[in-house]
């Protein structure tokens, strides 16, 4: 950790509001992220239950740039370890999933169990009396470096911290009940997409939770009416406002704002040659059509309309991220909820009529902000506070939320 | 186009397939849902989803007009970072069919080609430069 109290940073007097660019392009400030934000006290989403379901099943996470693996042992508990072999540093796993007994390193074959405890040392007494590891070398003290892991609705989140608060608590409430909400059944895995950002981990997760954006950039939203800030709706937070949901439900749309205006987004004349892939069916009583969940600092979870999918954010540079997607179903869809969502696919991903633009803009602002440090992003839409905002989803306080969140773990109160 | 002469099924193929990628190639993307039959099948998934058996990928269209809903919202509705396209056709390969669920259960013939496109984007100029002396090869 930091030896230091070295300044990377000197916030700008106005609070969340202002965001200096330094944060999205300075690798000091990117090296400390990872120490204090993702192996800091956060929980970090690792991947579904339902994709290591059998014992000795195996996924290839991440927390932040730390490589992880997240595991079924053999009596069906969830364990999660650093990819890493205890003895020179290699990869244990290289393939995204697998299913094993134990965990042997390709270099020197030392092997270790699935709760990580270090099995097998080859040539550990030598050959003939003569080499092998010293007396003293007790395996007890080489085992992998092991995340605490808690699932919470069949999600898998880690952390390195000892002290953060357990995860349904680092949730709240009001998050909880949206995830409860969205995998109130089991649930089966329809498809991965993977793709590089060409920006800052951070642009990523802005983005996920700003309302102000998704219906201006998103012209697919107002032009099928899929979603518009005059429908109903609103901005879920935490008392941090680290975490937060954006809502609307489509049924409430009313005329103004967008019709008649400048926006590029709503386009009058276009239309769908053939529409089924916006044909959709409520699963839901509560009105909601659309539920976007951002929690700090990596996972998000959405239902657009009937698209469900987790998404994972891995940082791999100052300006380069990787976004994974995991699209899902309920395993008790019937054949009809089956094809429409194959069709509502086509929405979301780095190719989808409404995804692929967040990747573009995030590649946009890097490119933009590029030769500037000491220039700063205005975050005022709906006044300088953090808050919930039931009905109004003209603001931006969600995203000044997420940066309140990040301050806060990165010691940039000013 | 079709080789009326010999109705060698090799030259259809391949044909067709000039053809495909000159509509990309060339920015003529409104002839390319033409190319296709009317149900169709067009998809681009990925390698571990296929491996995987997993039905969902990035695109998917079973109709013409979806095919033209795609080209309609890439000219006048979605935003990205503009670039062009330049397709490199691999060997052909024709096979016999082995229905699969996924495919169509009519057709005596599969194939198999890859094309690998190179994507410039036009803010690039360096890239762009590398696809013009490779043209001039």
């Amino acid at each position: 950790m930091l030896e230091t109290d070295e300044r990377l940073l000197t916030w700008p007097e106005e609070g969340n509001r202002r965001v200096p660019y330094a944060v999205f392009t300075d690798p000091a400030i990117y090296a400390r992220e990872n120490d204090l934000v993702f192996r800091g006290p956060t929980w970090n989403f690792l991947g579904l239950e339902a994709e290591i379901p059998k014992p000795g099943d195996i996924k290839s996470s991440n927390v932040g740039a730390t490589p992880v693996l997240l595991m079924r042992t053999a009596d069906g508990r969830v364990n999660a370890v650093v990819n890493r072999c205890s003895h020179k540093g290699s990869l244990l796993c290289i393939e995204p999933f697998a299913n094993r007994t134990n965990l042997t390193c390709v270099y020197h074959a030392w092997s270790f169990d699935l709760d990580g405890n270090l099995r097998g040392v080859p040539f550990r007494n030598g050959i003939g009396g003569k080499g092998g590891m010293p007396a003293a070398f007790d395996p007890a003290g080489h085992g992998l470096e092991r995340l605490r892991v808690e699932t919470f609705c069949g999600l898998v989140f880690g952390t390195f911290s000892a002290e953060v608060e357990p995860l349904e608590a680092y949730l709240g409430e009001a998050m909880a009940a949206n995830i409860r909400r969205v995998l109130d059944r089991p649930i089966e895995v329809l498809g991965y997409q993977h793709q590089v950002m060409h920006g800052n981990w951070k642009l990523y997760m802005e983005n996920a939770r700003d309302p102000y954006h998704a219906t201006i950039l998103h012209a697919f939203y107002p032009t099928f009416k899929l979603n518009k800030l005059n429908m109903d709706g609103g901005l879920v937070l935490d008392p941090i406002g680290r975490h937060a949901i954006t809502y609307s439900k489509s049924a409430t749309d009313t005329a103004g704002a967008y019709e008649g205006g400048d926006l590029r987004s709503m386009i009058s004349d276009f239309g769908l040659a053939d529409p089924s892939v916006i044909a959709w069916k409520w699963e839901r009583d509560d009105g909601i059509s659309l539920a976007v969940q951002s929690i700090f600092p990596n996972f998000v979870i959405h239902q657009i309309y009937n698209s469900l999918a987790v998404r994972q954010i891995i940082p791999l540079a100052p300006d380069k991220t990787e976004l994974h997607w995991t699209l899902f179903g309920y395993a008790g869809d019937d054949d009809e909820l089956r094809a429409i969502r194959r069709l509502q696919a086509n929405l979301v991903g780095s190719a989808g009529y409404i995804s692929m633009e967040d990747g573009a803009v995030v590649g946009f602002i890097q490119r933009g902000i590029s030769g500037d440090d000491t220039a700063e992003s205005v975050i005022e839409l709906g006044g300088y506070d953090v808050a919930t905002s039931e009905g109004v989803r003209a603001t931006e306080t969600s995203v000044r939320g997420f940066w309140n969140g990040y301050r806060g773990l990165m010691g940039f109160d000013r | 186009m079709i080789d009326v002469v010999t109705r060698d099924p090799r030259r259809i193929i391949e044909d067709l397939h000039a053809r495909y990628v000159r509509c990309i190639d060339d920015d003529r993307l409104e002839a390319w849902p033409d190319l296709f039959t009317d149900p169709c099948r067009y998809q681009i998934t990925t390698r571990e989803n296929v491996t995987r058996h997993l039905p969902l990928g990035l695109i998917e269209c079973t109709t013409s007009g979806m095919l033209r809903d795609r080209i309609e919202a890439l000219r006048r509705v979605n935003v990205y970072e503009p670039h062009t396209y330049s397709h490199h056709i691999s060997s052909l390969e024709i096979t016999p069919h082995v229905p699969t669920t996924s495919s169509c259960a009519r057709c005596p013939r599969a194939t198999r080609r890859s094309f690998p496109p190179v994507s410039t984007p036009t803010s690039s100029r360096s890239t762009a430069l590398r696809r013009a002396s490779a043209n001039a090869s």
